[in-house]
């Protein structure tokens, strides 16, 4: 099983090799935009390889983070309503 | 140029090709006739008839952008970065801090045949469903970013704009180029061409038009311009920029002067979508409006860079259009093609020639068309065959001809004489 300490490597990771820093340089509260350079098609492509990576399928769109603290944070309940959807299979089980 | 009594020089060069990632290096290797083409290792040609290409090697793009923008470019535009640099720096503008208003009349117009093949290749083949195509996908392959990665690069706030006609895309470039300096539309221009199509699609593409040599197993004798036995062109990748500037300004600052653009030509054939009419009209119109432009007649050129591809067809056409137009002054003219030595880098090759032609202009050195074993009958003037020679013309051109019947020609004027 995995601990929320690999979760947060893997994160971190994804982030680092999409911006081209190095992962040991990142801390929960660096910035992504204003400490790493990143633009908006910067952030689009680090979820888009989060989603990848995580087999999520996430609105792009609708994603506001600004340091990554807020990655890890997004990513985690992401990945806690993909599990809750999948133990719950919905009203149209019943039908 | 005609129209107008602003003048344009040439202050600033810098070239990434299979001969060299400097001007420096592209000249001696074009000098001493030393060719680039090598069997390619950028991809695997098991399956493809054409094994050869003009690879660019050795070149360090970490000197030239910042590790998280390079995802950001195609090949086509990080060498483009490679030779903005170069040409910025011989230029003297790597130490001269450009004012706000130098840059707003700073321009940049680039020529690439077609832009991001590389990266649409690997897009496609790794292509990993509809919400999942990389956003950087598009700005990497459009044409247009080579100048504008080199506007944020240097803050040049002009003209800022591609030019696509397949491999007359740097000639026409230059051409369009120094008309904005030359109608004060600009002051200076970072000007040229670009491309990087050595992948599976571009060989494969140009191979099933039957454009490309097939002499694999000797490379560097597969592109022969001029000879009677060429079988096709060789593909070859890289860049040239130079950096244009109104020639006052460029005198007032001291700049060293490589050559003057002096006329420029442009037309169509309106004939075939690759191929040009036996009489080479449209050739031979380019240039005669390129003398034109420059306010002079055909005696008074002394030297061609020729397109001169190693087609079958394209060099007999060029040769013809050359002899009709120069007639009996073909004796005293001298030619070369230097796409023997470097084999044809599409959109980037009319900046590559130009950067040639402005050398032949500044050290009275022809450089050698190589491979010519036996020369065409058509081709009945001097193609300066295997070994450079001192030449002194005041009045040099430089030839591009690309698919879709459209032609482009320069005149540079030596300086100093």
């Amino acid at each position: 099983m995995e601990t929320q300490a690999d979760l947060d490597n893997q994160i971190y990771q994804i982030i680092a090799k999409m911006l081209r820093v190095k992962a040991e340089n990142l801390r929960p509260e660096t910035r992504l935009r204003e400490d790493l350079g990143a633009d908006s098609l910067d952030l689009t492509e680090v979820v888009m390889e989060l989603e990848v990576h995580f087999g999520l399928n996430l609105n792009t769109r609708e994603v506001h983070i600004s340091t990554v603290a807020e990655v890890v944070s997004y990513m985690k309940d992401s990945l806690a309503a993909r599990d809750q959807a999948e133990q719950d299979p919905g009203p149209q089980a019943n039908v | 140029m005609k129209h107008s009594t602003r003048r344009v020089v040439i202050t600033g060069m810098g070239a990434v090709t299979p001969c060299g990632n400097t001007v420096a290096e592209l000249w001696q290797s074009l000098e001493a006739g030393r060719s680039g083409i090598r069997t390619i290792t950028r991809f695997n040609t098991t399956g493809f008839d054409c094994h050869i290409a003009g690879e660019v090697v050795g070149f360090e793009l970490d000197r030239f952008v910042v590790a998280r923008d390079q995802k950001k470019m195609d090949l086509f535009t990080q060498y483009a970065m490679g030779a903005a640099e170069e040409a910025m720096l011989d230029a003297g503008f790597g130490s001269h801090e450009l004012s706000s208003d130098e840059r707003d009349s700073f321009g940049a117009v680039l020529g690439s045949g077609i832009g991001g093949l590389t990266t649409i290749w690997h897009e496609a083949n790794g292509y990993r469903g509809p919400r999942r195509t990389s956003p950087f996908f598009i700005p990497a392959i459009i044409s247009n970013l080579a100048p504008g990665f080199i506007s944020l690069r240097w803050g040049l706030r002009g003209p800022n704009k591609a030019v696509a006609s397949a491999c007359a895309s740097a000639t026409h470039a230059i051409g369009d180029a120094a008309r904005l300096i030359a109608h004060g539309y600009a002051d200076r221009m970072l000007t040229g061409g670009a491309e990087s199509g050595v992948n599976p699609l571009g060989i494969g593409g140009f191979g099933a038009m039957n454009a490309l040599s097939l002499r694999n197993a000797t490379p560097h004798a597969a592109s022969r311009p001029f000879d009677q036995d060429r079988d096709g062109f060789v593909l070859s990748e890289g860049a040239g920029i130079l950096v244009l500037e109104e020639r006052e300004l460029a005198l007032g600052r001291g700049a060293k002067i490589y050559a003057e653009v002096a006329g420029y030509g442009e037309t169509a054939d309106a004939f075939h979508i690759t191929r040009a009419p036996d009489d080479g009209a449209g050739p031979m119109r380019a240039m005669a409006l390129a003398l034109d432009d420059a306010g002079i007649v055909a005696e008074q050129v002394g030297y061609i860079n020729a397109h001169a591809t190693s087609t079958p067809t394209g060099d007999r056409i060029e040769s013809r259009a050359i002899r009709t137009l120069f007639g009996k002054h073909c004796s005293k003219l001298s030619v070369s093609s230097t796409k023997s030595v470097t084999g044809h880098l599409l959109g980037a090759a009319g900046a590559v020639e130009t950067i040639a032609t402005a050398m032949t202009a500044a050290t009275g050195i022809a450089p050698p068309t190589i491979n010519v074993f036996n020369q065409d009958s058509e081709t009945d003037f001097d193609v300066t065959p295997h070994t450079s020679k001192k030449v002194r013309p005041e009045y040099l051109m430089n030839n591009s001809i690309g698919f879709g019947g459209t032609n482009a020609t320069l005149v540079l004027r030596a300086v100093g004489l």
